[in-house]
């Protein structure tokens, strides 16, 4: 009691000297302090209501506020080989930029940054100083987009020297590792991502991948939360594609291809390589090629696929068609004997048909081996117009072949009500028709795979990165069109022409070939009728003959030679090819027998004389020396119409002879060079020479030429007008004699000769 | 009130420094209350729980038992003697906020921790407790003497020494805090009216410079220029400050928090995924455990300073209402307990605690509601934290203490 009491007096007495009296507690001031707080819990309750029930839409709809949206990126797909190699993928390539504010000595670096990138050096100066619009100096200017001359490594190194200011950026492109092969199948994508051409445009709905995308609820920390999704579509496309290009085969191809080219200064070249059982194209070549990883670089023309766009008459590659429909109809045999009429034909009152070979009455084996024109109109007219049609339509003529490509042509076959009147003369050996190298491939591969219409494709498959198989050639589509029996004479029949007709240049040792040349003149472009000396050759063919395995088409558009026969230009190609393929994809052997392979000269010997060996211009002399012979028995004398230029397989046009001046002088350019095949003016005198043949007929001079022993090389039509060598010339220098002929000259000096109607 | 022999028994016993049979006569319905806000605390935390394991949740729990001890403790002891003991309560708080600037560990770059072996002790809070205490010795002692200028305003001289401590650490709310409970206790203890309006007005005055430096404020065409454009323009210079111009950076803040949607991926995101959560959840929320804004992690803090808005979402508008409501009951019978109290140290001690945690309750709420810029106050009995949930408690037993002697000077 008293511990309390004194603390609390002490407490009181401290208080007393420290402080004033104690103030009594004042109940109104805690009343005050009751509503001060009160009223401060009326402002947070009514904030709290208006916040709950009357709240703001952004404050409420939290799918609109925490809702967050992701894209899958899904790339193109790629393209790949039938081994599994590269064709196009997507790879990061370096643009360089520049900062232009941090940029100091801009004209020099102008001038280092041209050297390096081929740019124009005023350009690229223009770009370092350029302006924003309130004059101040750019961020950001490209320097050079999609840098591939140099290694990355080396422009990062190149990029260091430029000083502060350059960069560079990885971009995403388009990226083809193999460069120009296969570059027109391929096709390419522009640098704005969009297809451009070939299988790139064709299955762009494949290849093109579309980024999938997700919209869900996303977290306080902006992450998409997988278990809130509320829209989602998976990315799509990006498609692996497998083609049946072999790599391999196709570069030989184009290898090939551009050395012919060269060789024979062409100024085009097609081929393709394919797989008669199933239609599968290993290659397919369009040369020139371009470069897809620098397509801007390339004239827009050379982008096309002109292997599917570039129409050609086949010559007589397309005697295969009259001569197969003739077998199946059981019309011939290979031993039926046919009149050859010893070369001249005239089945139509305006037109004769001549063949080079001239031929009696052979066997039809022979008749196909030496494509004789002659042999194949009568066969055809023993067909008729209807069922000529019915085959060549039969034979895919006409139509396109590969769906796989978006732009292919059908080439030019009309319709029977539309046929000329030279028509059934025309068609049977490939005249008045147009077609592709496709078309043609595939009609051969009728024969190669034992009668059945295969349609050619080079897209096996497409694999979608999820590893379904979204698209796959469907190869159920085949459609006999010839008994086997016919396919395995007709086989028989090309061997023969391969073995001792046109298309011997085409012989493997290794493998039998079978094949048929031609040779076309090109349509004018500016005129009725043909180009004269411009030339579309062709080979078309397959190997093994035991067992066919692969066909090939080779096509030279324009060689700028004298020898621009089917045969001589495209058989080396074909051969090359062919044999590299068979090798490789591992085919058995089926050698020829006691083959000797002929001699040829290179192809340019005739365009460069100066050059040539001896050798080079005795097998000339004695190649023309053959035909000379084999056009020896020619009977009539006087045919406008005759063009002996072609080799035995050429189909020469009828030509108007108003149109003959022209062609003469056209035809006078390609004699020039000739002139230096000249042989020494100071041979003795006693032999003998070389008579005037000025004014004779070209039947003339060919018989008093061929006493001498010298063969002709005649040019246009009509009297000689010109000739070389010269009159005089010892006999014993004389290779080979060329004359012109002009019907100028024969209307004044040579009123007697009969001109054929 | 007439003086009976079980009156003196009582007022014997009571007067002895610790006498545990005052817990017989505690207050009935405060501890009603408090146990309501505790176990909606408890419930709310287990939603909240931002571990895997529930630790926060079982903590909490833990915390609070702690707390009801050092509760019952001081209900145990009369609050006179403690009173009593402020000078030396106040040397030893100064003397941890002194410490804790040398020596302290920081958590979450301003609450700072003074450890000492296992227990961690956080000054700032403990200094709130003591500073009521201070000033209830202070102005108990002063009396009518209050009333004088100078004593009034050598209030203010104590309280700013740790008040200039906790800013220095920096704990701006603990600080603010401080404030109006000075304010509050001098009210209380019959100051003069015009001594206090003449420091509102004081602070009043921070308006209308904040309106003229921010009258014609805008975010992007003040931004003042780098300095890399000046090297580009020499012709140009950097306009002049006066020196009362508030820098970039602070307008920034002020007008952050008054135009919140201006950048609402900054300053803001705290201010305004709070009032998403308290605006989603609508009349009854969006149900217990389905709150989106915190499992989501859209909600900062949301198991200490915004919890609040995260109750308010799962339990909507209802589930807000009847804990503020509680809040204003348990605080109303605190500002009870210091009408009814005979003394004016008790009625100070009552109103000095009430102010505290009202301050705490009304500035937390105020802040997931959007009506106050963000800084890290805590909500009694809601919000994680041993050390704030012991000051709590230890507030709730000092309230609970104040009307139990209320008897002793009946005499």
């Amino acid at each position: 009691m008293a511990a309390p009491k004194k603390s609390g007096r002490h407490a009181e007495e401290r208080a007393q000297k420290f402080g004033g009296p104690p103030q009594p507690v004042n109940r109104n001031r805690i009343r005050w302090v009751v509503y001060t707080f009160a009223a401060i819990f009326c402002v947070i309750s009514l904030r709290l209501v208006f916040l709950h029930l009357r709240p703001r839409a952004e404050l409420t709809n939290e799918e609109r506020v925490h809702v967050g949206y992701s894209e899958m990126h899904r790339g193109r797909g790629e393209i790949f080989d039938r081994n599994g190699l590269l064709l196009a993928t997507e790879k990061e390539v370096p643009s360089l930029w520049a900062d232009t504010r941090k940029v100091k000595n801009a004209p020099e670096l102008a001038k280092r940054l041209s050297a390096a990138f081929g740019l124009e050096e005023s350009k690229v100066l223009a770009l370092l100083t350029e302006k924003s619009k309130s004059g101040d100096p750019m961020k950001f200017v490209w320097i050079k987009r999609w840098i591939n001359a140099m290694p990355l490594e080396e422009l990062e190194a190149f990029v260091k020297t430029l000083g502060e200011g350059f960069a560079l950026k990885m971009e995403s492109s388009r990226y083809y590792p193999q460069g120009d092969t296969a570059a027109h199948v391929i096709g390419f994508v522009n640098r704005s991502g969009d297809p451009w051409e070939g299988l790139e445009l064709n299955f762009d709905p494949c290849l093109r991948g579309v980024s999938g995308f997700f919209r869900a609820r996303k977290d306080g920390k902006q992450r998409l939360l997988e278990s809130l999704t509320l829209e989602y579509t998976a990315p799509a496309g990006g498609d692996m594609v497998q083609l049946t290009l072999d790599t391999a085969i196709q570069h030989t191809l184009e290898e090939a291809i551009d050395r012919r080219m060269e060789e024979c200064k062409a100024v085009g070249g097609m081929g393709v390589v394919m797989d008669p059982h199933t239609g599968a194209i290993l290659a397919l070549a369009t040369r020139p090629a371009f470069n897809a990883n620098n397509y801007e670089d390339y004239p827009k023309s050379l982008w096309k696929n002109r292997a599917l766009l570039e129409m050609f008459e086949p010559g007589s590659a397309f005697k295969i068609v009259t001569a197969a429909a003739a077998l199946e109809h059981g019309l011939i045999t290979p031993d039926t004997m046919i009149d050859c009429e010893n070369g001249r034909y005239a089945p139509y009152k305006r037109r004769i048909i001549k063949d080079v070979h001239k031929l009696g009455v052979e066997p039809f084996r022979h008749c196909f081996a030496e494509s004789s024109n002659i042999a194949m109109i009568k066969i055809a007219s023993q067909l008729g117009e209807e069922r000529l049609d019915q085959w060549i339509r039969r034979f895919g003529f006409g139509q396109r072949t590969a769906p796989d490509f978006k732009h292919e042509t059908a080439g030019v076959y009309r319709p029977r009500n539309e046929w000329s009147g030279f028509s059934m003369g025309s068609l049977p050996m490939g005249q008045e028709i147009s077609v592709t190298i496709l078309q043609l491939a595939r009609a051969f591969g009728v024969i190669a795979n034992g009668g059945f219409l295969v349609d050619p494709y080079v897209v096996e498959r497409a694999v979608s990165q999820e590893g379904e198989i979204t698209y796959q050639h469907d190869m159920s589509h085949k459609t006999r069109i010839i008994s086997p029996e016919t396919a395995a004479t007709m086989v028989d029949l090309s061997y023969g022409v391969v073995l001792e007709g046109t298309g011997d240049d085409a012989a493997i040792p290794e493998y039998r070939v079978g094949g048929k040349t031609g040779t076309a003149q090109i349509a004018s472009k500016t005129r009725r009728g043909y180009e004269e000396g411009h030339y579309t050759t062709v080979f078309a063919g397959f190997a093994p003959i035991r067992d066919p395995r692969l066909v090939c088409v080779i096509v030279i558009q324009e060689p700028m030679i004298k020898l621009h026969f089917g045969g001589y230009v495209c058989g080396p190609v074909f051969k090359e090819v062919m044999r590299d393929s068979l090798i490789r994809l591992n085919v058995p052997l089926d050698p020829m027998e006691g083959y000797t392979p002929p001699e040829r000269p290179a192809p340019d010997a005739e365009m460069d004389p100066e050059d040539s060996a001896p050798e080079n211009t005795l097998w000339l002399a004695n190649a023309y020396e053959e035909e000379s012979a084999a056009e020896g028995d020619t009977a009539g004398a006087m045919e406008p119409v005759s063009n002996e230029l072609g080799d035995v397989d050429t189909v020469v046009p009828p030509i108007n002879p108003k149109e003959l001046d022209s062609s003469l002088e056209m035809l006078m350019e390609p004699l020039e060079p000739l002139e230096l095949v000249a042989v020494n003016e100071d041979s003795t005198s006693t032999q003998p020479r070389l008579p005037d043949l000025a004014g004779m007929t070209r039947q003339q001079v060919q018989e008093s030429l061929r006493a001498f022993g010298i063969p002709l090389d005649p040019l246009g039509t009509g009297w000689a007008v010109q000739q070389f060598p010269k009159p005089g010339t010892p006999l014993s220098h004389i290779k080979i004699c060329k004359v012109q002929f002009s019907t100028e000259k024969a209307v004044h000096e040579a009123p007697e000769a009969t001109v054929t109607p | 009130m007439a003086i009976s022999a079980r009156d003196m028994t009582v007022q014997n016993a009571s007067v002895r420094i610790i006498n545990p049979r005052n817990v017989l006569s505690i207050d009935f319905l405060m501890p009603v209350f408090v146990m309501m806000l505790v176990s909606i605390g408890w419930v709310t935390m287990y939603s909240a729980e931002p571990s895997d394991t529930y630790a926060h949740f079982y903590k909490q729990i833990m915390f609070f038992f702690a707390g009801a001890a050092i509760a019952a403790a001081i209900i145990s002891m009369d609050y006179r003697v403690l009173v009593s003991l402020a000078p030396a309560m106040f040397v030893v708080a100064v003397g941890m906020l002194v410490a804790v600037l040398f020596f302290a560990s920081v958590v979450n770059g301003s609450e700072r921790w003074l450890v000492l072996g296992p227990i961690r002790i956080q000054p700032s809070e403990v200094t709130k407790v003591v500073m009521v205490y201070v000033l209830a010795w202070y102005l108990t002692k002063l009396g009518m003497r209050i009333r004088r200028f100078h004593w009034f305003a050598a209030t203010f001289l104590i309280m700013a020494v740790p008040m200039l401590l906790i800013l220095k650490q920096p704990n701006l709310g603990t600080a603010a805090c401080l404030g109006p409970l000075t304010l509050v206790m001098l009210f209380v203890a019959g100051c003069r009216l015009w001594h206090l309006s003449l420091v509102i007005l004081a602070g009043l005055c921070v308006v209308p410079f904040a309106w003229y430096q921010l009258h014609g404020f805008d975010p992007v065409e003040d931004k003042p220029k780098s300095a890399t454009y000046y090297e580009a323009h020499p012709e140009e210079m950097p306009p002049p400050k006066p020196f009362y111009e508030l820098y970039y950076h602070q307008k920034m803040r002020i007008y952050t928090f008054l135009n919140p949607e201006a950048d609402p991926k900054g300053g803001a995101w705290q201010t305004i995924q709070s009032k998403v959560a308290v605006g989603s959840g609508g009349l009854s929320g969006k149900g217990y455990l389905k709150g989106t804004q915190t499992r989501l992690n859209y909600l900062p803090e949301y198991h200490t300073d915004f919890i609040f808005s995260h109750l308010a979402e799962e339990r909507g508008f209802l589930g807000g209402a009847i804990v503020i409501g509680l809040f204003a009951a348990f605080l109303l019978r605190g500002l009870m307990f210091a009408r009814d109290c005979p003394d004016m140290m008790g009625t100070l001690l009552a109103a000095g605690i009430v102010t505290i945690l009202c301050f705490h309750v009304f500035v937390n709420i105020a802040i997931t509601v959007g009506l106050m810029p963000v800084t890290g106050i805590p909500l009694p009995f809601l919000s994680y934290g041993g050390s704030f949930y012991m000051t709590t408690m230890a507030c709730v037993g000092i309230l609970l203490s104040v009307p139990m002697r209320r008897r002793i000077l009946v005499r």
